[in-house]
């Protein structure tokens, strides 16, 4: 999908920067609004995400229950907070799908990374579940989580680069 | 020392290798295909060392730790549903988003519950080696969740099965069908409590034909459709509200019939409209403002009396200015005609027509004075020329 997206953009007319000093793509529609400082929150979210997944391994293979579900917790927290940045930034962007030929990848980029998103949300209620429920001993599901939470960050920091830096 | 997943990773990274070569060849490397073969060639190189890594998962057989607590040495799950209620909800949930939203609501009311069931399930069928043990620690779990909510969705099927059954049936079928109902259901449940030997199967089975009977009569019934007297109802909007053109038209209509003629006499009105069959007059003040028009204070709500002396039935209608007609969000509607215009209708209020002799209250509100309007604000009885009394809304 970011494929299609850079093949979009590399046939997208130019433009005079706001200080005439470069050319740019002209690939944005005027009408649409994106906000940096959520999309770098989001990315910066879904990293903090990852630290506390690796955090809940430690603890778990050091039959720690307690911290294992803390960071098992707040995975699940940092997963519901970059939705929530996800979904502000949605709102601000007054972009429609069927608007323009951007807002329509616009909406397929991130539209599938929340769904990613949601899918890893609900593997970690998941995981905290398999942990409240006693099998302490089952560390493998812990690292198959926090694995799953590095491969979104990875998706999300593509996305990230992708859609809301190069535009 | 090349294991089965291994060898199977390794051919597909061959291929997508080979694949990107010859392609990116032919298509002089700038295509998106290379770019999407070369991607490839990356994740099955990933998955190839993570597998030769793992040697597939195998554990030695030397090991005895490891082939206790081996995947593969484990009871195997039993056959579950709810993976697939998952599936048909996720389905739900796509198709929702682009057609109704009650689906997507739906899907996602259904996924939730199978993601449960589905979570629970899974950790109860390796709580034991023990299948009833597992069955049980799964029910003292998830029953306490599961029967609440399926004898609500139960209740909510009968209730709205029920109510389509009655919408549809004539207005004197209706408390038949009522009585009916409500007897076997006392019946069977005097039955099923003084005889507590009766099979389950047999008490279970009673109760969903019941379940289905009530079920499959709201389906008829809904593809039937309301009874005539409620369709007529709808489309000639009887009820809704007097704030409505069709009741303050001169002739009788269905929204008259049984109109009530009497007002208690506590009520707080500022004046009594009488008509005699020919003229209208009021009486407001005790009688102070003889031949004034009817004073109304600025968006206060107000009640006056209309009495009826003549023969026939006649109504009360209060004509006060134009307003315009709002769609369905709110937003005025344009003149089709010229859009710089919005289309405007009567402010009206009326009573419903009564018979010889009987009062009726009106409860109004005018929210503009008269005086910005081109026409002037009045009281009349329609259908009859001259029963007119002005309005005047300072």
């Amino acid at each position: 999908m970011l494929a299609v997206w850079w093949r979009f953009r590399e046939a997208a007319p130019l433009k005079l920067s706001s200080d005439k000093g470069k050319m740019l793509k002209d690939f944005v529609p005027k009408s649409v609004k994106i906000q940096m400082v959520p999309a770098n929150i989001l990315v910066l979210t879904m990293i903090m995400a990852c630290l506390v997944a690796q955090y809940a391994v430690y603890a778990a293979k050091r039959s720690d229950r307690a911290n294992t579900l803390l960071g098992v917790g707040l995975t699940g927290l940092m997963g519901l907070a970059a939705l929530n940045a996800q979904s502000f930034l949605w709102h601000q962007s007054n972009a429609g799908v069927s608007k323009s030929r951007y807002e329509s990848m616009f909406f397929a980029v991130t539209g599938t990374w929340f769904v990613l998103v949601i899918v890893g949300v609900v593997f970690t209620l998941v995981t905290a579940f398999r942990y409240v429920g006693g099998r302490t001993a089952d560390s493998e599901v812990v690292a198959s989580h926090a694995l799953f939470w590095y491969i979104l960050t990875g998706i999300s920091i593509a996305v990230w680069f992708v859609v809301y830096v190069t535009k | 020392m090349f294991s089965t997943g291994s060898k199977f990773f390794l051919g597909l990274a061959a291929a997508a290798t080979a694949g990107a070569v010859l392609y990116g060849a032919t298509q002089n490397f700038g295509a998106l295909g290379a770019f999407g073969l070369l991607f490839s060639l990356f994740v099955l190189s990933g998955l190839l060392a993570a597998v030769i890594w793992s040697h597939d998962g195998d554990v030695s057989a030397m090991d005895a730790t490891a082939v206790h607590y081996a995947p593969a040495g484990a009871v195997p799950a039993g056959s579950s549903m709810w993976p697939m209620v998952a599936a048909v909800a996720a389905t739900l949930l796509v198709v929702g988003v682009v057609t109704d939203k009650r689906y997507f609501v739906a899907g996602v009311g259904i996924l939730l519950v199978a993601i449960v069931e589905w979570m629970v399930r899974a950790w109860a069928d390796r709580a034991s080696g023990d299948a009833g043990f597992n069955r049980r620690v799964r029910s003292r779990l998830l029953h306490p969740l599961e029967l609440p909510l399926a004898g609500l969705a139960g209740l909510s099927v009968i209730i709205y099965g029920f109510s389509r059954v009655m919408l549809a049936a004539d207005k004197k079928a209706g408390p038949a069908i009522f009585g009916v109902g409500a007897a076997l259901v006392l019946a069977f449940g005097t039955l099923f409590s003084a005889k507590p030997q009766l099979r389950r199967s047999l008490v279970a089975g009673v109760c969903a034909f019941g379940g289905v009977a009530v079920l499959a009569g709201g389906i008829a019934s809904a593809a039937h459709g309301q009874r005539a007297e409620i369709t007529d109802a709808q489309v000639n909007d009887h009820f809704s509200s007097r704030d409505n053109p069709r009741p303050c038209e001169a002739f009788d209509q269905e929204a008259d019939a049984d109109a009530s003629g009497a007002v208690a006499a506590k009520s707080n009105t500022i004046a009594t409209f009488v008509f005699d069959g020919t003229n209208l007059t009021i009486d407001q003040i005790a009688n102070s403002l003889d031949g004034q028009p009817l004073t109304v204070d600025r968006g206060n709500t107000v009640s006056v009396l209309f009495r009826n002396k003549a023969e026939g039935e006649y109504r009360l209608r209060i004509y006060g200015g134009m307003k315009p007609e709002l769609d369905a969000a709110g937003n005025p509607v344009k003149d089709p005609s010229d859009p710089t215009k919005t289309i405007t209708r009567p402010r009206e209020f009326c009573t419903r027509a009564i018979k010889q002799g009987k009062t009726q209250i009106l409860t109004f509100s005018l929210p503009k004075p008269s005086v910005l309007g081109t026409d002037p604000f009045y009281a009349e009885v329609p259908g009859v020329d001259g029963a007119k009394v002005g309005v005047v809304v300072p």
